[in-house]
This record gives structure tokens, sequence and C-alpha cells, in this order.
């Protein structure tokens, strides 16, 4: 009953549009300084929406009650208005589904804010109804050298990700690519424990130390009661870089050997680990509850100690493995490289590091604000005359996400890992350190966080276990190709009939998956049946489309 | 206008005042928005807005709906899960009223009330969660009991066969407290002169159950059954959306959370708001046709 409220509530909130639009060029109203960050002779009212972080919103809580700044009026806000004569007001904030319900209310009725960031989804429906600037122009005029180097770091594909017949019509705000690579964690105590004292040189290395991991007693408390590794019901956040060992990738689209775009999931690779993944299941290696798991509560078996192998994300270091460091203070996490299954090296999927798009109404007569707006923020956490330590991390965690966009440079965590490093090795001095890297020290080093040292740190030199590293290691073999990696070939809005299909064909994956690493499908028949209903449920048309798109 | 009925009128007047927040609300979230019908008609694009210059596309929404995939196993799920619902949420709480009516200990009697009523003020995202840890097959206290027995546990929402079984013994869990107390409440309507003068003419507790008691409720009865035949397909989104995973979907998929998916997750509002709609169609048309059978053959008059 709620939701169809809900939806009358959308419905209801949806009104007509202005139908007329200026279309003249924008550049003859700015008044204001030369350069990238050019001061605005009058001040310059922008209307933005802005989209809390839950996480960054406790943050903003505790920031208030010590500094007395709102989400309204901060230091972002008034560095804005100080430095480029900008005004920003939001006329929505929020988080949730709430805030998505409100602002697709806005969308509707055509009560657009002067810049605002969008999905592509949105991006796409705003440029068919011509409701945003084409920021071709604007953008080689006004992106300063900043802005462009630090978008080129996530890739060519994430400026083609919005282009459109070879025009922008907004800017990407990246994140990292990187952060979406799927780290080997293994607590080295429990390698010791059971006699295993290298990195798992094959994937047969690694899964006979998962073996060793189930029936050797890793915690020593005479019970059969520990698993291979932790798995959620969340199948690819912890199982892509497991797939990744032979060369498979089941929520990835791949190219095959005659050079066409398809999906990981239905291709053959996929059929000898999944069938590893069933046989570990039916031995007992697997908590036979992963169905009914989810990502947060599969934490538990990390936590309390039933399993000693994690494969996800290098931040799961704090929501996953610093609880079982603080229940466990002998647990010591490591990360490993993945060993190959195959003859040849692994390689990797990786998502587009793309937050969102960054749009100006056309009714908004100032669309180079966007641009140097967006100068200005990185200006101030990454350039020359940036101050990271006011904008990225003074007196409560990110501040940065305080500010009227999210979005951070893709080597966020490449760079301060690397001054740790140097000033660990004595190449630098601690006084050399500045911004995030200088943040980044004073969590790793002095605090001594336990997730931020594994993460970026260095590890306990106790262990006599050799081959493991902290996340940045990888990080940096990522960044210098030592590890290979692919961006997805899928990025950007969906196609025509991923739209109608996309969602169904995705759940069909997940449940033969389920079913089969369970035992309730074969991965012989099974698989072919679940390929052929895959297909003909609208999975070789979006094949053709994603092809048509993206192919050469 | 006479003066007696503008007397009356009058009299009657801040009743008719008391009724408006509630008609004004119905307009509002009910009437008003039945305007967004027009959606199912058109291939929407909200940037454009619901006034906008939307393309029309006559019954195409509805032809694709047909083509998605798994659309009849879906609706055979809703179907089926939802009859039993509806079954059960009348037999189980009449029986559960005429079996506590008969206690006379009013302790015992108001407690049990409170307890089984409790579960209804539950959202189902904690209740499920409560659901998914009691009904775990290695630690769950159901199970416990079950390997006590000494059979195999079960693994009550992981598994396809029981989850359909699961989502109504639970649903039923949670709402039939709710509708003793209603039950309850048309049984103490009844005259209790009528037991006393049947005790005289001899009749036993059962046969004061079978010809006083039910027949005084059957008004109620046959009232919440015709409301409830407009729910076949509601299987219930908070709970299914809450208990659902991906091993369950053959069996657990319902018409809801299925559109929930399509029109609000994959944002197909067209193909989202020609499901709504048919839905609603095919409520009216069950709700009508309960209500004449109870019309014609119980003598049921609601005007």
């Amino acid at each position: 009953m709620k939701r169809v409220l809900t939806i009358s509530m959308v419905f209801l909130l949806i009104g007509s549009l202005v139908a007329c639009r200026k279309d003249e060029d924008p550049r003859d109203n700015i008044d204001a300084e030369e350069g990238y960050l050019g001061k605005y002779v009058d001040t310059l009212n922008v209307e933005m929406i802005k989209y809390i972080d839950p996480t960054a919103s406790s943050n903003l809580a505790r920031l208030t009650s010590i500094t007395g700044e709102t989400l309204e009026d901060n230091r972002w806000i008034r560095g804005f208005k100080n430095d480029l004569n900008i005004q920003i007001t939001y006329s929505l904030t929020g988080s949730g589904d709430t805030f998505l319900t409100q602002w697709s209310g806005k969308m509707a009725t055509g009560d657009l804010p002067d810049v605002f960031q969008v999905g592509y989804a949105d991006y796409k429906e705003l440029l068919e109804a011509d409701l945003i600037w084409d920021l071709t122009d604007v953008f080689d005029e006004y992106a300063s050298p900043l802005l462009q180097s630090i978008i080129a770091e996530g890739g060519d594909e994430v400026m083609d990700s919005v282009t459109v017949d070879g025009k922008i019509y907004g800017v990407p705000q990246v994140v990292s690519q990187y952060d979406s690579y799927k780290y080997l964690w293994i607590r080295r105590d429990w390698m010791e424990q059971v006699g295993v004292y290298d990195a798992p040189q094959t994937a047969d290395d690694l899964i006979e130390l998962m073996r060793l991991f189930v029936e050797e007693d890793p915690d020593q408390n005479g019970q059969d009661d520990t698993y291979a590794f932790s798995l959620s019901n969340d199948l690819w956040h912890n199982l892509e870089g497991f797939f990744a060992m032979y060369g498979a990738y089941p929520d990835s689209w791949v190219l095959d050997n005659d050079g066409d775009i398809v999906l990981g999931a239905i291709q053959d690779s996929i059929k000898e680990p999944l069938q590893v993944l069933q046989t570990m299941y039916h031995d007992g290696w697997i908590n036979p509850e992963f169905i009914t798991l989810d990502y947060s509560k599969s934490k538990a078996d990390i936590a309390n100690g039933k399993a000693g192998i994690f494969m996800g994300a290098h931040y799961n270091a704090s929501d996953f493995l610093l609880p079982s460091k603080n229940n466990d203070p002998e647990a010591d996490w490591a990360v490993f490289p993945w060993p190959s299954a195959t003859d040849s090296t692994v390689v990797h999927q990786l998502e587009l590091g793309v937050n969102s798009i960054l749009v100006a109404n056309k009714d908004f007569p100032n669309p180079e604000a966007a641009v140097k707006m967006l100068n200005y923020y990185y200006e101030m956490l990454y350039g020359e005359t940036g101050d990271y330590d006011t904008f990225g991390n003074d007196q409560v965690d990110l501040i940065w996400a305080m500010g009227p966009f999210f979005s951070y440079r893709p080597t966020i965590n490449l760079v301060p890992y690397q001054d740790i490093q140097k000033v660990l090795n004595g190449e630098m001095n601690v006084a050399d350190l500045q911004g995030a890297s200088l943040d980044y020290y004073e969590s790793t080093i002095i605090e001594q966080k336990y997730d931020w040292k594994i993460m970026f740190g260095e590890l306990p030199d106790n262990s006599v276990v050799s081959g493991g590293q902290t996340a940045g290691y990888y990080l940096e073999q990522l960044a210098n190709g030592e590890i290979e990696y692919f961006i997805n070939r899928f990025y950007g809005e969906p196609t025509e009939s991923m739209a109608i299909v996309g969602q169904q064909l995705g759940l069909m994956s997940l449940e033969y998956f389920t079913k089969a690493i369970s035992g309730q499908r074969n991965t012989t028949t099974d698989f072919d049946d679940f390929v052929q209903s895959w297909l003909e449920n609208g999975g070789t048309v979006m094949t053709e489309e994603i092809n048509e798109k993206f192919g050469d | 206008m006479s003066s007696k009925r503008l007397k009356q009128a009058k009299k009657n007047l801040p009743l008719h005042l008391m009724l408006l927040p509630g008609v004004v609300l119905m307009l509002v979230f009910a009437y008003v928005p039945m305007y967004g019908i027009v959606i199912a008609f058109q291939q929407f694009v909200p940037a454009k807005g619901l006034f906008g210059n939307q393309t029309w596309v006559g019954l195409d929404n509805f032809r694709i709906v047909f083509t998605y995939p798994k659309i009849w196993q879906v609706l055979r799920n809703t179907v089926w899960i939802s009859i039993w619902k509806i079954v059960l949420s009348v037999v189980v709480p009449v029986v559960f009223a005429l079996l506590l009516n008969e206690i006379r200990l009013k302790v015992f009697k108001r407690s049990v009330q409170t307890i089984i009523y409790f579960p209804y003020f539950l959202s189902w995202v904690v209740f499920a969660g409560i659901l998914i840890d009691v009904l775990s097959p290695g630690t769950g206290i159901v199970n416990t009991f079950i390997k006590s027995l000494g059979l195999d546990p079960i693994y009550f929402l992981g598994n396809e066969n029981w989850f359909p079984t699961t989502v109504i013994t639970t649903d039923i869990l949670k709402t039939f407290g709710f509708n003793t107390v209603i039950y309850l409440a048309a049984i103490s309507g009844i005259h209790p002169e009528l037991y006393d003068v049947s005790a005289v003419d001899g009749a036993n507790r059962w046969q004061q159950v079978i010809h006083i008691t039910l027949p005084g409720i059957k008004i109620i009865v046959i009232l919440l059954t015709v409301l409830g035949m407009g729910n076949i397909l509601n299987a219930g989104f908070d709970q299914v959306w809450n208990l659902l995973n991906n091993n369950v979907l053959s069996t657990g998929e319902i018409l809801d959370t299925y559109v929930y998916r399509q029109g609000i997750l994959a944002r197909l509002y067209g193909q989202g708001a020609a499901i709504a709609l048919m839905k609603s169609v095919v409520s009216l048309g069950f709700i009508g046709s309960s209500y004449v059978i109870a019309y014609k053959y119980l003598n049921y008059r609601l005007f």
C-alpha cells in the first residue's frame, strides 16, 4: 500500500514543462575575470541539488557541532562565494529513496536546477528533450589542465561515455576505476597455523589453502566450523576475482575471439570455476546459508573468525576486516596476488569510474560556471594553490563530500600510498607530505588505524608468511600496468532492449549461478539451458545493440 | 427545503465537516493521481513532463508487458500465494476468535489477544530480519526443534519449494492477531440472551457456535472476504521483497516485486503503469463479482 502511495505521489508531482528555450550563444552573458578560475563581477547565483552520501551525513553532523557549519553554509559554499563570486543554493538535499523520488518529481515538473549532477539515463533523457547545454566548446575553453588531467586518469572511456555525436553535454565526475578491483585478502596467521608460508602460485594452490582452512582447524578451537571464504548472495562482489583466475567474467561484457562484445556469464569459460565452487559448496567449504546472507550480513563470518579468506574491495578492510581484528587480535590480514588457473596471466574486470555527470540547465545563462566550479573544486583539493587540509579532511572525515560535488581523482588512494612508502623508506620527509598524503599518513602511521595500515601503510612484520602486501601495493601495480585489466565493454546509458529486459536477464544469471553453486543445477546441460534461455529472452537483441554501439 | 430538513442538516454539519479531511485526502491521493493512467499509453520520458509532448503508443506497453521474460510464471506465483493468503486470513482468525471466545479466564484471554496482535505492528523490514534468523537452517530455533525430532533441517527461505509456504504462513502469523480482534469484537456484539435462550432449549457449546456465533459474525466474514478478493493480484510487496532471494525467484517472484524492478529500478514508467492499470481492473472485477455473489446468495447488502 505504501508503495502504491509513493508511486501515486510521483505521478501527482509530475506537471508541465516550460516549452520555450533560449538558444543564443551562452558566452555573450559572461562578465568575469579571465582564466579557469576567473571571478564573476556580479554575484552569480547557482541553484543546485545535493545528494548527501550516508557516510558523509554523520560526519557533517559532527562538523556542525564543532564549527557550526551546515550543508548550506560551510567552507565550500563560502569558498565558491569568495573566490569565484558564485553563490550556491540547494533546491533539494537529501539521501536515499526519498531524494530519488523527489528528484524524479522535480525532473518531471521541469523544475530543474541551474547546474546539477545526473546519472546516464537522466543524461540521455535531458539531452534528447533539449533541456541541457551542449558543453563541448565551453569545456574546451574553460576546463583547467588539472580538471582535464583528472578526467584523463580515468581512461578514454570516461569522456566517451558522455560523448553523443561528437559532442559532450555534461562533464563526467570521476571516481576511481581501481576501486572496483577485487582483492584477495588472506589471514596470514591462519596460513602459518596450517603450515603454508608462501603466496599461492596457482589456482590449485589457492584451493588447497582453502581446503586446509576448512579441514585443519585454523582457529584451533577444536571444532569443524570454518569455511573456505566468506560468500554473500551478492555473488559478484565476492566472486569476480575468483572467476577472473579462470579468465571468466560473469558480470562483465567482454571481447570474444572474433572481436565481438559478449556477456561473460554465458561463455564456456564459466563452467570450470562454477564447477569448482559447486564442489566446494557440496563439501561444506561455503556457508550453506549464503543464499539468504546479504552483503552486510556476510560480515559476521569474517568478524567471528569463520573464514580466513575474503575476496572483495580494498575498503572492506574497514567494514569486514577491522571487526575481525577487534574480535581477535591475532588476526593478520594481507592481500595476495591472484594466481592464474590458466597458462596466461590473470586479467581483471574493472568498472568505469564515473560517479555522475555534471550538466547545465538551458535556462541558465552561464553554463561555463559548471566547468569553472569543477575547476575550483579540484583546485582546492589537488591543485597547487589549493588547500586540502581545509577542504579534504579537517577535523572530520569526508569534508570533500560536503561541497556541491561528489567526485575525487582516480589516483586519490595511489598517490598517498606512494608518498607514505617514500616516507617509510626514508626517501621523503614527513614535513613534505601535503594534502591527502598527509591526511592518510596521519591515519595510517600516527594514529596506527589497523584498516588504514593494511590498505596504505605497512603490514605487521612479525609474519613468517611471504608474499602478502598492502592493498596500496596492488593499486600501484594496477596503475603502472603490472596487473592487467580491462574496463567493462559496456558503460553509459542502457540500450533500448537492455532497458526492458536488462534487469530480468541480470537476475536470470544470478539465479542460475546461485543454484549451480548450491548444487541444484549442473554446470553442463543446465548451463546450456541457461544460456539458451538468456539469449531467447532478449539477450540476443541486447548483444546486437551493444555491439552496434561499442563495436569497431 | 423544509425547516425540518434544514434543522437536520445543521445538526449533521459537524459530522460532515469531520468527514471532509478524509474526503479531501481521498481526492488528492486516490482520484487526482488517476490522471497518471495516461502514462500507460505513452512512451513516457520523465524529462518531458506529465503534460509534456509525450509519444502516444496506444496499447504497445500492454503488448510489451506480456513479452517480458517469465511474466506468466510471475502471475502464477502471485495468484497462488494470494489465494492461500485470502482463504487463510479468514479461516485462521475466525477459528482463533471462536476458540478464544470460549475461554472464561479474562486475564489469559486478554494477554493472548495482545501477544498475537503484536507482530501486526512490526514493519516487514524488521519482521523479515527476525524471520531470517529464526528460520535459519543452521542456528534458527525452528530448525533446532526440527533437528531435535531427528529430521533434516529445512531451508525455509532458501528452498524454492518451501518459499511460498513460508511466505503464506508468516503473513498469516503476522496479521491473524489483528483480524482475530475484529472477529472477537463482532462476537461480543451478539446478544447474550440468545445464548441463554438456546441453553434453556438444551443446546450444547458446539451447537451454540454453529447456530448462534457463526451466523452472528457472518456479515463481517463476508465483508472482509469481499474486500480481500480485491487483493487477488497483491501477494504482499513489502513482505516478499524483504524475504526474496535469487534462489527462489521461480516460485517467489510476484507481480509487485516484478513491477518494482521493471517500473522503478529499470525506469519503464509506461509499462509499470500499464501493469498497475491491469491490476486495478482485475481487482475491481474480483471485488465486483464477489459482491454480486454475496448479494445474490448470502443476502449481503452494502448499499
